[in-house]
């Protein structure tokens, strides 16, 4: 586990410069809102900033073998007495404190707006801790299809297994026992669906993402584990 | 055969290279074996795309062989275990950009050590390498030789039992490459196996007590340095009271230096004792490093890797 960690922790070193680009936008965009306080716009920050938190840690992820692959790094990590999956652990370790870390941002912020407009702020909680959740499972996605795709691709791949369910919906999401495997398309659809109060169905999401991410991230490694990581530059 | 494991051993081991949609398939590693004791200093050399980091990622688990197999310290290529007890430095050096001090913590951390043990150990790097210095600097920022070095230290932090280097001075500076070498002959002295790749064949000739020439993913000659350099074909006759220009030899500092085939050497030797001269030495005559690269290279028609379904290169 200290393995994994120290990982993580320097991941999210490594992607300091969008940790700080990403926590400027929500405060900033979260700024832009606070001046206005009706219902409607309140609603539409909380329907689409969201979105951007699954969007990123998806985006975080992805390239994340490939620029270590491309950079040579991943040779001096990977020679290191320590297992494959260990590495791709700490890389959805680190996406996952930074998403932690915007839904923090997206919840308090959420929180003070609903409070300065008089709407209510039950269910902000569990909607960002459903949130977090479901960013880590897209972000597990991410990961695994890049093992053995190229980041573009892997982006497609992730980005169509995750959210299936969505492209064949034209109302909201049934709540059918084949829907309950896409926490990240039930996520989204509960965001853009979402009208204040308690949304039902977000443990069922927190926990079939987390299902999800682990699933996800056994076979990511499972793959990894037979590749080879290095090309000769001979 | 030794007992004992070896330090590193690859046994018939090959490696294909797959184009995109597989077009063009090469074969870096070809039947490739060798064996490496414990607390040598083994030198790998090879033209460019002879195979050398192939067979060296095969090693440390980064890569997967085609077909045969090896072992590193006793355990198969890419054991975890085995590893946390090797120490590897890569051709071109690329790590993370943090302080010196806090990266070469950072990897020794990944190789298992903690608390004072780990920041001793750092410590002891940083001044090994001249690098207490700029240990609070960010090594991004470091130029090719100031990164090499912490290349270096952070293969060594682990106090590995085996080293392996691929160009470890490629980009040092003369003081640097004298310190380097001090390193792998201290590492010698305290029973660690080093295999050390480079193409600073001058290098090797120094440090090394055996070594392997790889072309065209196989192992063209392996053996001693006096081996590998000394013909036994070839003799130099050091002679003296004689007419240089009688045994078409060349004077040196009052001396005559004749060289000829082993089969001529006794014969030669009578004839300056018949010409009433002494002779001082005989020795086989050593190539340099250099000649037998460049021979075996030309030998075996090159250095490229050869390409499975076009024919040779």
């Amino acid at each position: 586990m200290r393995v994994v960690l120290l990982l993580a922790q320097n991941y999210v070193r490594m992607q300091w410069v969008i940790l700080l680009i990403m926590t400027l936008y929500l405060l900033g965009i979260s700024g832009v809102f606070s001046v206005h306080q009706q219902r409607q716009e309140v609603l539409f920050f909380l329907r689409s900033q969201p979105l951007y938190v699954l969007f990123i840690a998806l985006m975080l992820a992805v390239p994340a073998i490939e620029a270590d692959r491309k950079s040579r790094r991943l040779l001096a990590v990977l020679s290191k007495g320590i297992h494959r999956w260990q590495y791709l652990a700490g890389i959805l370790c680190g996406c996952g404190m930074m998403t932690a870390f915007f839904s923090f941002i997206v919840w308090a912020m959420a929180y003070a707006l609903c409070r300065r407009g008089g709407n209510p702020t039950e269910g902000l909680g569990l909607l960002a801790a459903a949130l977090c959740a479901s960013g880590i499972a897209a972000a597990s996605a991410g990961l695994l299809y890049s093992t053995f795709l190229h980041p573009l691709l892997a982006t497609a791949a992730a980005a169509g297994t995750l959210l299936v369910p969505v492209a064949f919906t034209t109302e909201r999401m049934a709540n059918s026992a084949a829907n309950v495997f896409f926490p990240v398309a039930r996520m989204v659809d509960a965001l853009v669906h979402y009208h204040f109060g308690l949304v039902e169905g977000l443990w069922t999401i927190i926990i079939t993402a987390v299902i999800c991410a682990v699933a996800f991230l056994a076979i990511a490694s499972a793959i990894f584990d037979r590749r080879d990581v290095t090309i000769s530059p001979e | 055969m030794p007992s004992t494991a070896a330090a590193l051993e690859f046994d018939e081991i090959s490696k294909e290279y797959g184009g995109f949609f597989h077009t063009e398939r090469v074969k870096a590693l070809d039947h490739f074996s060798l064996r490496v004791e414990r607390g040598e200093i083994f030198g790998f050399l090879g033209p460019n795309g002879a195979g050398k980091t192939t067979a060296i990622h095969i090693a440390m688990g980064l890569m997967f062989p085609s077909s045969g197999r090896g072992q590193m310290l006793g355990a198969r290529f890419g054991d975890v275990a085995a590893r946390r007890r090797v120490g590897f430095l890569g051709e071109n050096v690329a790590l993370f950009h943090r302080r010196a001090a806090r990266l070469i913590e950072f990897y020794g951390a990944l190789n298992g050590m903690h608390g004072t043990h780990l920041r001793q150990q750092t410590l002891e790097m940083l001044k090994e390498l001249d690098l207490m210095a700029v240990a609070n600097r960010n090594a991004g920022k470091f130029s090719r030789g100031m990164l090499q070095r912490v290349g270096l230290a952070q293969a060594l932090v682990n106090n590995p039992d085996l080293l392996i280097l691929d160009e470890p001075t490629s980009a040092l500076d003369p003081i640097g490459r004298v310190r380097v070498r001090e390193i792998i002959l201290r590492a010698r002295e305290e029973g660690k196996t080093i295999f050390v790749s480079s193409h600073l064949l001058s290098e090797i000739e120094q440090i090394c007590d055996r070594l392997a020439i790889v072309i065209k993913g196989r192992v063209a000659r392996v053996g001693t340095v006096r081996e590998l350099l000394e013909s036994q074909e070839r003799f130099v006759i050091t002679a003296t009271g004689i007419d240089a220009l009688m045994f078409e030899g060349a004077r040196q500092n009052g001396y005559v230096k004749i060289t000829v085939p082993a089969l001529h050497q006794r014969s030669t030797i009578e004839k300056i004792w018949l010409a009433g001269g002494e002779v001082i030495a005989v020795h086989p005559v050593r190539r340099t490093l250099e000649d037998l690269f460049v021979e075996l290279a030309h030998q075996n028609g090159g250095s490229r890797k050869e390409k499975i379904d076009g024919g040779h290169e």
